[in-house]
């Protein structure tokens, strides 16, 4: 379970300019051959021109591991705001394990209903630090 | 960034995602930073990171 806080740090054409905050149950199960499957369910209480405004957020992926390091997916995931139209996509990408914390990721996606952004594309890279107290 | 509390907690910092348009009037920029707390339930995959 992950339970957080986004700020309203961004850029003014981007930041909701609230404090959202939102919680988030992800799962995933190892199949056979390297294959896995997984998903999220997320509720996020956004700021919408200073109301509030939930969104259910569904997701669910397949994965494939090539190797060790590397991995393929493809992903569903639905914004469902209280107020406002859907936003669907799927999304499709890799990732590459450079060491056991360290990750960078590739991915493309299209939109699947009218909200969302008929296409994007987006890198990523994700840290971890293991064992901060009682190393 | 994701620093390990526990053997199943973390405390996640999101570094704000850059978002920029390649055609049309989207807005550019970075977006907002997240803090958050994550706690494992089951069993925890090996070298897992992204998800």
């Amino acid at each position: 379970m992950i339970l957080a806080i986004s700020l309203p740090t961004g850029a003014s054409g981007v930041s909701s300019h609230g404090y959202d905050p939102f919680i988030k149950l992800p799962w995933s199960k190892e199949l056979k051959g390297g294959w896995s499957i997984g998903g999220m369910q997320s509720l996020f209480s956004n700021t919408d021109v200073r109301n509030r405004n939930a969104v259910w957020e569904p997701t669910f992926y397949i994965e494939r591991e090539i190797t060790k390091q590397w991995q393929a997916f493809a992903e569903y995931a639905g914004d469902f705001p209280q107020r406002g139209g859907p936003k669907e996509i799927v999304h499709f990408g890799t990732a590459y394990r450079l060491t056991a914390g360290q990750q960078v990721d590739f991915h493309f996606g299209l939109g699947v209903s009218r909200s969302a952004p008929s296409h994007f594309f987006a890198i990523g890279y994700s840290l971890r630090i293991d064992r901060i107290w009682g190393r | 960034m994701r620093f390990g509390l526990a053997t199943r907690t973390e405390f996640r910092i999101v570094v704000p995602n850059y978002f920029g348009g390649i055609s049309g009037p989207d807005p550019m920029g970075f977006g907002d930073i997240t803090l958050g707390l994550k706690n494992n339930w089951g069993l925890r995959r090996k070298g897992s990171t992204s998800r």
